[in-house]
């Protein structure tokens, strides 16, 4: 009988897992919803909160693990070291928020609640420049799933969605090397930029506007 | 540009190509092969001191934080050639 692959493996231990990602999520969705609903429901009509949850898929799962070896790929000859519960975001919330007194708001609220979560704030460029919050822990449901909750400005958010869909959704190697490529990550550092531009502009121009109607 | 573009193009510039799949920069003809975590952590001088060092007598000189097993080596080596 041929030899189970480290991918076998990790497939397997993903369908023993699944369960209880289910769980995590639902119980981390549920958590931050009750938690933002009194700011949902003063929401002005530009505002926005926008809360998404997705438990990791089994080859995305893999996938993510392999792309922490320096390699991009498992060593065969050790298929004990790997574990998928050492990904921190099998189960994961985001939350987009526009405008920024919002997105600080939403934050300080679910940072209150999530106090002994480990921060790992998404920095990106050189130097490198902060995009949104993000944090990762466990919740009552599991002492083996480690969730994430990320707080993200939402051009931002919603960028992260056609970086995703576009590049890493086609689950082709070669575009997500060339993601990660710095000539190409240099270009998309200027995509970030213009977006958090954008909003402070459209913020401004919300603010005037409001003014002028007093 | 940025220090991490200057270093890829230091290497781009000495031959390295950039092999998508793996994210390492590699070169045949010198036989060495930078991962890019060891670009993004090492400085430009670092780097351009290995490349101006001669080639390994036998095999591939990995540049890696963390050393591949020999396993991962052999694979890396099929990828490259």
């Amino acid at each position: 009988m041929a030899q189970r692959t480290v991918e076998d493996l990790l497939r397997e231990e993903y369908f023993k897992l699944s369960p209880e990602i289910k769980r995590v999520l639902h119980q981390l969705h549920t958590e931050v919803a009750h938690l933002l609903l009194p700011f949902t429901l003063d929401l002005k009509h530009h505002e926005r909160i926008h809360i998404e949850a997705r438990a990791k898929e089994c080859q995305s799962a893999i996938d993510a693990l392999r792309r922490r070896e320096e390699a991009r790929q498992f060593d065969e000859d050790a298929p004990d070291t790997y574990t998928l519960t050492r990904l921190p975001d099998l189960a994961a919330i985001r939350v987009l928020v526009f405008p920024k007194p919002r997105l600080e708001q939403v934050h300080t609220t679910l940072r209150s609640k999530y106090s002994d979560w480990t921060s790992d704030p998404v920095r990106t460029g050189t130097p490198p420049r902060f995009r949104a919050w993000k944090y990762y822990g466990h919740c009552s449901a599991s002492s083996i799933i480690q969730a994430e909750l990320q707080v993200v400005p939402m051009l931002t958010g919603l960028f992260w969605h056609i970086e995703h869909d576009a590049f890493y959704k086609p689950l082709d190697p070669t575009l997500r090397g060339a993601v990660k490529k710095p000539t190409v990550r240099e270009q998309t550092e200027r995509v970030y930029d213009a977006f958090e531009a954008l909003e402070e502009i459209l913020e401004r121009e919300l603010q005037n506007a409001a003014k002028d109607t007093r | 540009m940025t220090e991490l573009t200057e270093k890829e193009a230091l290497l781009e510039n000495a031959g390295y190509r950039y092999h998508f799949d793996r994210m390492i920069y590699f070169n045949r003809g010198s036989r060495k092969a930078f991962s890019l975590e060891f670009v993004e952590d090492h400085s430009r001088q670092e780097i351009q001191h290995l490349v101006d060092e001669p080639p390994p007598d036998h095999g591939w000189a990995f540049y890696f934080n963390e050393p591949p097993s020999n396993g991962i080596k052999r694979q890396l080596i099929n990828a490259f050639e």
